[in-house]
Parts: C-alpha cells; structure tokens; sequence
C-alpha cells in the first residue's frame, strides 16, 4: 500500500444521463508508467478530470502518499503534485517558451520587471536534470505538437509535479516524435516521476506501461501486470469479447476508373512535383511524418490551398476547385483531421453536426425537418454505436472518439463519390477502428473512391490498396498492392 | 443500473424543465415581474392605448435589434446601423423632391443593400475584423450626414412618409406590425430554416463550417445585407415618428439594440440567437422607461437600471453554462 504515491478508490461520477465512473479504483505506484486503456466513452479522461480538479467527483476519495488529499479544483491537484499534460495544449501561441512556463508565476526583480536571467537559469536546472532541451526563446506557434507537449511536460515538471497524466498524448504524433516522447518518459520514471498513460494503441503500452488499468463502461474490469498480458487478453477486456481481426480483406479493383488526378503539383517549395491518382473503388494511403506535405495536398483538393503549378483532373477533365463549398459540389467530402477546431460545432448539438453538410437533402424546402434530422442522426448512433444519452446531447459533452464519429456520420451523410479522410481513427477505440475500417471497405466496394490519410503506418498498410509516401513535400515511395507493408512505408518515410 | 434507469426518466423530464429554466428564460421572467409590478401599480399600465405605444416606441430599436441579433448569430456585429437609420431619413427626404416618394423610398433600400454588401465584403474577403470596419463605416455614415445636412435638421415630412410612423392596419399601428411581424418573421428564419442553420453553424465554428461546404463568406455578407435593411427599415419608421430628419437621428441606438440581442441571450460569439427573445428584451427596455414615467422616477435613471439589467442577466447566463 504505502509504496502507492497516488490511490483512488471508489470514483463515481455521474452526468445527466450517463454514468462515466461507477466505482472505480486506480492506484499508481512511484516511477510506474500506468496505462488506461478502454473503449470510447468507458470514462477515462472523465477519472482524469477527477485527479485533476477539473471535475466533482459524486463519490469516492483520493490518497496521496497514503494521506487522504483533498482535490476539488485545479490548482489543489497541482500544489499536490499532479501534472496534467493537456490533450489541446493550451499554451500561448504568441509567447516564447520560457514565458509560457513561468506564465502565472514570474519571478519579478525591481519595479515588477520580469528577471528573465533567474527564469533562464531555473529552466536550464530544469532541463539538465531531466535530460530535456528546447530553445527556451522559439515561440509556441513556431513549434510543432510534439515540441508543444514537451513545454507543457516542463511545465508540469517545474511545478514539481510527481504523477504526471497524459491523455492520449500519441494521438498526434508521428513515429518519430512518439519514439522522442517515450524516450523522455523513460528518462523521468527513472527520476522517479509517475505516469498515467491513456491510449488506444495497444502496442504502445506494452512499449512503455508496467501495468494496465482497463476500463470498460464506467467500471474498472481489471488491473494487470504489463509482463504478465498479451495485447489480445487486454483488447479482449476491453471489448468483452476476444478481438477479430482489425483489418478487413482488401478488394480494391487493380484497374478501374480513375476519378481524381493530380498531375505535377508544386506549392512554393513546399509540394515538390507531387503526383496521384485515385480510382474508383479503391482507397488509397497517404502518409509522412508531420510535416511531410500531406494536409496541403488535402487542403489543395478541396480548394482551400491554391496551387502554384501543375493540374488535377476530375474525371479526366481539368478542374479548378477554388473553395470546399465546390469540392462539396463536385462530390468530394473531407473528414479533417482536427475535429475540435474544423470539424465540429462543440456546442451545437448531434443531429445539427451530423446533418450540417447534407441538411439540404434532409430538408429540401427552406423549413427545417428537425424530426427527420434527429431520426437520421439516431440510425448513425446506432450503426456507428455513438455513446451519447440522445441525439439531442451537445456534441462538447462526448467524449473524444465519439466526437470523432459524429464527424465521420457528417460525412457518410453526404453522398459523395471522393472521400477524404484525414486521420479518421485519431482518438478512436480499437473496436470502433475496426468497424471504421470495414465501413470504408464497404464504400470502396460500392464504388467510392477513399484517400485514407494517416500517420500510422500500420493501419495505412492493412487497410489501403496502395499507398503514397510524403517526405519534407516529395513522394520518396509510391507502393502497390503487392509490395504496400509496415516496414516499407516506414522506411519511405524516415528515409532510414 | 438503478442509476441508468432513473437517469433516463430525468432526460424526458429535463428537455422541458431545461427549455423553462432560469438559463433559458430569465429575460422573460424578468419582464414578465416588471409587467405585474407596473401592473399593479398603476392603473393606466394595462390600458391597449398605453401598450401599443410601447409597443410603437420601441419599434425603431426593435427593428434593429432584430438585425444586430441575426449578425451576432454568425458572431459578427455591426456598429453603424443607429448611424444608418437616421441616414435613410435624410436620404429619403432629400430625394423625394428630386425623384419623387416611392422611388426615394427604393433608394434607401438599395443603398442599405449596397452598404450591407460592402460591410460585410470587407469583413470577409479582406477579412478585417467587424469592430474595426464597421467603426469605421458609423464614422463615415456620420460624416456624410453632417455633409449633407449641413448640420442643420431637415424638414418636409410627406403625409405618406407620415403613414410609417402612424398609419394604422385595422387599428394596430405601422411601427408596432413592422416590428412584431420582422420578430415573428426573423424567429422563423433563424431557428427554423436552412438559412439560420447555416447562421448560427458559422457563428458556432467557422473553419468547420467552411470546410463542411457552407459558402461561409456569402452567408456572413447576407447578414450584414440583412441586417442592413433592418436599419434602413427603422430609418424609414424613424423619420415617420418624427417627420424630420436630423444630422444625429438614430446615432447611438446600435448600442441599445446590441443589450436588447444580448440580454436575450445571443451570444456575442456566436452560434445561439433568439430572435423572440430580443423582442421581448427590447419590449422589457422599453417598459423600464415608461414605468419610470408613470411612477414618476423620472428617466434620469432609466440607463442606470439598464446597466445592471443587462450584466445582472448576461452573468446569470454565462454562470449557469459554466457549471454545466
Ligand atoms: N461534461 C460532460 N457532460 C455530460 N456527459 C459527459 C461529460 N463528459 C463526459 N461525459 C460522458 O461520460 C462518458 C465518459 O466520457 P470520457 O470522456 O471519460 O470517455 P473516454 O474514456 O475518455 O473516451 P474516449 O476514448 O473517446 O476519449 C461518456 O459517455 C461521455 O459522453
Ligand atoms: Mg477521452
């Protein structure tokens, strides 16, 4: 028991219509990694919230060190030494990193001045003695995520934080800034700093976890010993039942109508005569490492990027597609990869996002048919098994993956014939994956033409027909059905 | 499970405990106490004669406000439109004599419809943010109207232009249909049609929603066209009220139909508006002033009420959405 640092016993947490937590237990033990895995909507950023003092807990209570802590808002949960490294990184874009980590907590010399020279020597400390380095001077906006996260694990670190919560911190990450993550979390359990790792990659916790906790509707299924599980026993948990398999047979026609064409494509020096064909019934994999090229190639086919050089075909006919009320036109659908900031009306509720791209078929007068919307939206719940009370619920209050498919229904709402999916699995739960992966299948098969862009290259491997591989703009690989694998893409990639 | 269950019957319960809750409905309880106070305390309250003329009354302002809540649906907002409604009055009286009543009366619509395209073109094409551009055009609509009044106040009323201040359809005032009849109207259009989705979709997310394939910038331009004419419709009311037209008329009253929007719960940032609450918030600023009158307080202190009105009924708002 006392070499528990953190113990919660009995959370229960109970929303309008929904029970998030039913009696849960966690407890992490100093220098452990402890993962939380579950289902989509099975409670787990909810429990963090509860650690964090974002939440209220209906029940249930919280040791530190043993001692009964008493966590009700957020700044309890930091002065107690708990570390939350935030999914949406609220960090200031316009400051530089060293005003951001002293943000709220200057140390000023005379007059109020800022002593910038003391907050560089703290943050150099901070630094050396966990083996972390970032130009303490680069702006937030110039940095990418996974450089983001690294400030926001400073931060927490500076605040001496011992248990440091990470909700789906992978789910934007590339191969190699996950490798760069897992490094620095190695180097601060070796400190002797705890973790709460929450994922939907399963490989990853048997990379980085000592031990699982699973989650499955609100309750705690079980609790198990990293090196005594297999991947399938801990899925199985989570699902209830033992896994199939998670990629559905590939059928894509090898020779069919090509529908969209890009031909030698420059944007500044950013594209590199990039070139592409996708045809009908088949889904075809875009891939890279952020930064790689592959969102403005997604943004130039729905018009949202203009082009320097080069020519896309629709149909084989030269097309300018200059806004996505056009693509839309056209018949080609965008499922973006960032579904709080462009993919989502957070406060507006289900059936409104799911109908917003196709509320012109489901109402073809002027007037609003809000029954026929809410039906609609209640057969996406079901066949998308979205866990929400209603249909009515607002989507802000859904946890992540199920925002995710509220999304995805948007989309399938459409009847476009070019659909582009840009990162459709982020957040999403290995079941739900599953199916989304069957359901593109299925598309494919009735004719629709995918562009399944991903930054995991397991999933671009088994799911698509062919993949594309983007490096700093350029395609370094362009593989077929016969010779499309993990480790090929992989290699395209990082150009190891 | 228990749980589960007991939640459930709440859910049916709560759509319409939620839809009646303090939230939602301050605003209308608020006016509906005020009218029982004044109710109660004077007779003269209850009277028809002295309801349509607050009804009247407040119909320039309304007409606004009912625009200015279209706008701040999509999370825009416009600063000119008090500026502009007394611009349509000199506008119309200085070219009936030149081209004659009705199609003096055109002019002024069309000139609304030509600002709310420029307005909104700069906002979304150029993409300079509402506050600066549309200071800017209050700035250049005052100084046309001092350009061409001369600072003086112009005369010449037509009995026509008169029929929009006081003409009556079977015995309900111009004012009082115009500014019932575009609230019932607007609510409709907002909250019921693909338009006001589309409305209110953009003030809830732009990106999101321009990326689901609205034609997000001409939206945004026909509400400011929109709430354009709503402008110039007040105008025309306006100069019909008080047969004159004066290098000031109207200036200012941008602001009161923007605490009339909010109060009744649009949200400045966008993607929520009620277009019948406005009204009703408007009709509540309104009564504020005449029970002041009729119990003798004296209207001195009417801005002071409104002040604490309109922040005491946006914290109750913004508290209760934050506990949620
Ligand atoms: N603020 C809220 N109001 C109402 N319901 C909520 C709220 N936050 C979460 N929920 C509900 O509680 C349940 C648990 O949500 P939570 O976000 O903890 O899931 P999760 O395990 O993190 O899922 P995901 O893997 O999708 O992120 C869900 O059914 C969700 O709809
Ligand atoms: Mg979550």
């Amino acid at each position: 028991m006392s070499r528990s640092i953190l113990e919660m016993r009995g959370i229960t947490k109970i929303f309008p219509g929904v029970v998030a937590l039913d009696e849960v237990d966690l407890d992490v033990a100093r220098g452990e990694v402890h993962a939380v895995v579950g289902e989509n909507g099975a409670g787990k950023s909810t429990l963090m919230k509860i650690l964090s003092g974002a939440y209220e807990r209906d029940a249930g209570s919280i040791f530190l060190n043993g001692q009964p802590a008493d966590i009700s808002a957020p700044a309890d949960a930091i002065r107690q030494g708990i570390g939350i490294v935030y999914q949406d990184l609220p960090l200031v874009p316009s400051l530089t990193v060293l005003a951001n980590i002293y943000l709220g907590r200057e140390e000023t010399g005379r007059l109020g001045r800022i002593d910038r020279a003391r907050h560089l020597s703290r943050y150099e400390r901070l630094c050396d003695s966990f083996g972390i380095y970032l130009p303490p001077d680069s702006r937030i906006r110039d940095l990418t995520v996974a450089e983001r996260q690294l400030v926001e694990i400073l931060k927490v670190l500076d605040r001496d934080a011992q248990v440091i919560v990470m909700d789906e911190p992978t789910a934007t990450l590339d191969q190699n800034a996950k490798q760069a993550l897992f490094q620095t979390v190695r180097q601060l359990q070796a400190a002797g700093k705890s973790f709460i790792f929450i994922t939907h990659f399963i490989d990853e916790i048997f990379e980085i976890a000592d031990r699982v906790t699973v989650l499955k509707d609100g309750c705690r299924v079980d609790t198990l010993e990293i090196d005594q599980t297999r991947p399938q026993e801990v899925v199985a948990l989570m699902i209830g039942h033992s896994p199939r398999e998670m990629f559905p047979d590939k059928t894509g026609a090898a020779s069919s109508t090509p529908i969209l064409q890009l031909r030698g494509i420059w944007i500044n020096a950013r594209i590199r005569d990039f070139s592409m064909t996708l045809h009908q019934g088949e889904i075809l994999g875009l891939t890279g490492l952020v930064g790689s090229g592959c969102s403005d190639i997604v943004n130039l086919i729905i018009g949202n990027l203009a082009y320097d050089r080069g020519a896309v075909l629709l149909d084989g006919a030269p097309t300018r597609i200059s806004s996505p009320y056009e693509a839309i036109k056209r018949g080609i659908c965008l499922l973006p990869s960032d579904r709080k900031g462009s993919g989502l009306l957070l406060d507006f509720e289900l059936a409104k996002n799911v109908s917003l791209s196709s509320i012109e078929k489901i109402s073809p007068r002027q007037v609003i048919q809000f029954q026929r919307e809410r039906r609609i939206a209640a057969q996406f719940i079901e066949k998308l098994r979205i866990v929400t009370p209603s249909a009515r619920q607002r989507v802000r209050n859904l946890s992540g993956g199920n925002q995710q498919k509220v999304v995805l229904a948007r989309m399938l709402r459409t009847d476009a014939r070019i659909l582009i999916l840009d990162e459709p699995t982020q957040g999403i739960d290995v079941r739900a994956k599953e199916e989304i992966f069957l359901l593109m299948r299925q598309l494919a098969d009735q004719g629709k033409a995918i562009l399944f862009i991903s930054s995991e290259f397991k999933e671009i491997a088994g799911v698509a027909d062919r993949g594309i591989v983007l490096r700093n703009g350029a395609i370094t690989a362009a593989l077929d059905r016969n010779d499309i694998s993990e480790t090929r893409l992989v290699a395209a990639a990082t150009m190891l | 499970m228990t749980i589960k269950r007991q939640q459930e019957a709440q859910g049916r319960l709560s759509a319409l405990v939620k839809a009646l809750s303090l939230q939602n409905m301050a605003i209308v309880y608020v006016f509906i106490i005020l009218c029982i106070v004044l109710a109660l305390s004077s007779d003269a309250f209850l009277r028809p004669r002295n309801i349509i003329n607050i009804i009247r009354q407040a119909s320039v302002v309304g007409v606004l406000a009912i625009g200015m809540t279209f706008l701040l649906s999509t999370a825009q907002f416009d600063l000119a439109v008090g500026a502009q409604a007394g611009f349509t009055g000199v506008v119309i009286l200085l070219l009936i004599p030149v081209i004659g009543f009705i199609p003096a009366l055109l002019s002024s619509l069309g000139i609304a419809v030509l600002i709310g395209l420029i307005t909104g073109a700069i906002i979304t094409k150029i993409g300079v943010n509402s506050l600066v551009t549309t200071l800017g055009t209050l700035s250049i609509i005052k100084g046309l109207l001092l350009v061409l009044t001369d600072g003086r106040i112009l005369r010449g009323a037509t009995p026509e232009l008169r029929w929009f201040g006081s003409g009556e359809i079977l015995s309900i005032p111009f004012p009082v249909i115009a500014f019932l009849g575009l609230g019932i109207l607007g609510e409709f259009v907002l909250n019921y049609t693909r338009y006001g989705r589309y409305l209110l979709a953009i003030g809830g997310n732009r990106e999101a929603s321009k990326l689901a394939g609205l034609r997000v910038d001409e939206i945004i331009i026909s509400a400011f066209v929109l709430s354009s004419i709503c402008a110039t419709i007040g105008g025309i009311i306006l100069l019909g009220r008080i047969y004159s037209a004066s290098p000031l008329g109207g200036v200012g009253t941008e602001f009161i139909a923007i605490t009339a929007a909010v109060l009744g719960g649009t949200s400045i940032f966008g993607g929520e508006g009620s277009v019948w609450k406005t009204v009703v918030a408007v009709l509540l600023l309104q009564v504020l002033g005449n029970g002041f009158n009729l119990l003798n307080i004296g209207a001195n202190y009417q801005e002071l009420i409104q002040g604490f009105i309109m922040i005491g009924a946006v914290a109750l708002y913004t508290y209760q959405r934050r506990r949620q």
